[in-house]
């Protein structure tokens, strides 16, 4: 009977942790300051900025090809610690279901990177080299083995996967509506706040063509809270890409180089 | 000893519920938005001219390959920037030990050094420099060159 009795206080001892523990990890943002207490009727995470979502998204997953820029600020600390601004910009273009370019330029050199269906291609004009390799055939399976092949990522490619909506708003804690800008894109937007365990900011999305005008992202995993910020402009969708633009014969002339992210082992 | 075995039940109970499957890691470190500044490599002021190989300490002391004194390059804790590449130099940069000092195994650069030749092996692509190999990938959104043995 005695040992009964500690078993179930011992389940009960088991129960109480287990819900404290629960709770923290999906309301309270670990990465992030404990939330205060929402007034009652407030939700931490509002439909009506998951519906703006859900249309900017659902905008750009139909779209059959996408083209836009975006012009990046990164935060990056100094060895000093502290913030340092870097710009680049990034004219990106998409084809469904399986070609993307991205060619980036600014502070810091410049590079291309190209999917062109069946091999994934990233390249340097000043230092005239190629990674080239085989890759998946999709632009989801394509994005995912550049990054862990090679830790290779590019400004608006949370944009462009199949379901974005789903990308965006998975791990997600709050969300809400601040309000409407005549600031941003040269457009009207709506202004939504977004948090996740480890990530939080805002996005700008046109009131009338639901596309995306800006975001910015504090990462809250890095004790430095390191922001970016990404506009995105000249916006067009469902045109016609010339095929040049997916064909890596530009690059034939270049030193052709492997994908290996800087600390893996070599083969 | 009966509190004891709360507490450990208790802790048991806290480590299988809190192990989450973090599946919204991706959507921060991987596609985050995009992250910078792996744009393609390079910060002002942001640590040492070369990142040394994972196994290498900080303080690493490179090996002498001529007469030349030998020199110490102090590394820097590397920065931790959460599933960020080590960052790489390009303006100054590189702290290049060339002529007197061969790298670490490992260390990358993000600019290949001066006097170093194109050298293919076996249909790969390498350069030779004063002593050693290097070879030149991409990765975490940036060129760089890796001293290799040989």
């Amino acid at each position: 009977m005695q040992s009964l009795s500690k078993f179930i206080a011992a389940l009960i001892s088991c129960f109480v942790f287990s819900a404290a523990s629960a709770q923290t990890g999906s309301g309270n943002r670990p990465e992030a300051p404990k939330r205060p207490q929402l007034p009652k009727g407030m939700a931490a995470i509002e439909p009506s900025a998951l519906d703006l979502l859900k249309a900017m998204t659902d905008k750009l997953s139909l779209a059959k090809s996408m083209q836009f820029e975006a012009l990046v600020q990164s935060e990056f600390p100094s060895i000093d610690g502290l913030p340092v601004i870097y710009s680049t910009a990034a004219k990106v273009a998409l084809q469904r279901p399986n070609k993307f370019d991205v060619v980036v330029w600014g502070d810091g050199p410049s590079s291309e990177v190209l999917f062109n269906g069946k091999r994934l291609f990233a390249y340097s004009p000043e230092k005239n080299l190629v990674a080239v390799s085989d890759c998946p055939d999709t632009i989801d399976e394509a994005a995912k083995f550049a990054y862990d092949k090679a830790g290779l990522f590019f400004p608006g490619d949370d944009l462009i996967l199949s379901n974005p909506y789903a990308h965006l708003t998975q791990g997600l804690t709050d969300a809400f509506i601040v309000g409407k800008s005549k600031l941003v894109g040269g457009v009207e937007t709506n202004v939504i706040v977004m948090a996740g365990r480890q990530l939080q900011g805002q996005i700008w999305i046109g009131v009338k063509d639901n596309l995306p005008y800006m975001a910015s992202w504090i990462y809250l995993g890095d004790k430095s809270l390191p922001r970016t910020t990404l506009q995105y402009k000249n916006w067009k969708l469902n045109t016609s890409i010339p095929e040049a633009r997916f064909n890596a014969g530009r690059f034939s002339k270049a030193l052709t180089i492997e994908f290996a992210q800087p600390d893996a082992p070599l083969q | 000893m009966k509190i004891f075995t709360y507490v450990l039940f208790g802790l048991v109970g806290l480590t299988t519920f809190t192990i989450t499957t973090d599946a919204e890691a991706y959507w921060h470190g991987y596609r985050g938005g995009y992250r910078g500044p792996g744009w393609g490599g390079g910060c002002w002021r942001c640590g040492p001219g070369w990142a040394g190989p994972a196994a290498v300490n900080a303080g690493v002391e490179v090996v002498e390959v001529s007469t030349a004194p030998p020199v110490i390059v102090e590394q820097a804790p590397p920065t931790v920037y959460v599933q960020q590449p080590a960052p790489v130099v390009v303006a100054p940069g590189p702290v290049a030990p060339v002529g007197y000092s061969i790298p670490p195994i490992g260390s990358t650069f993000p600019n290949l050094l001066p006097g170093c030749f194109l050298a293919p092996r076996n249909g790969i692509n390498f350069y030779q420099c004063q002593g050693f190999r290097m070879r030149p990938l991409y990765g975490g959104n940036a060129f760089y060159y890796r001293v290799v043995p040989g």
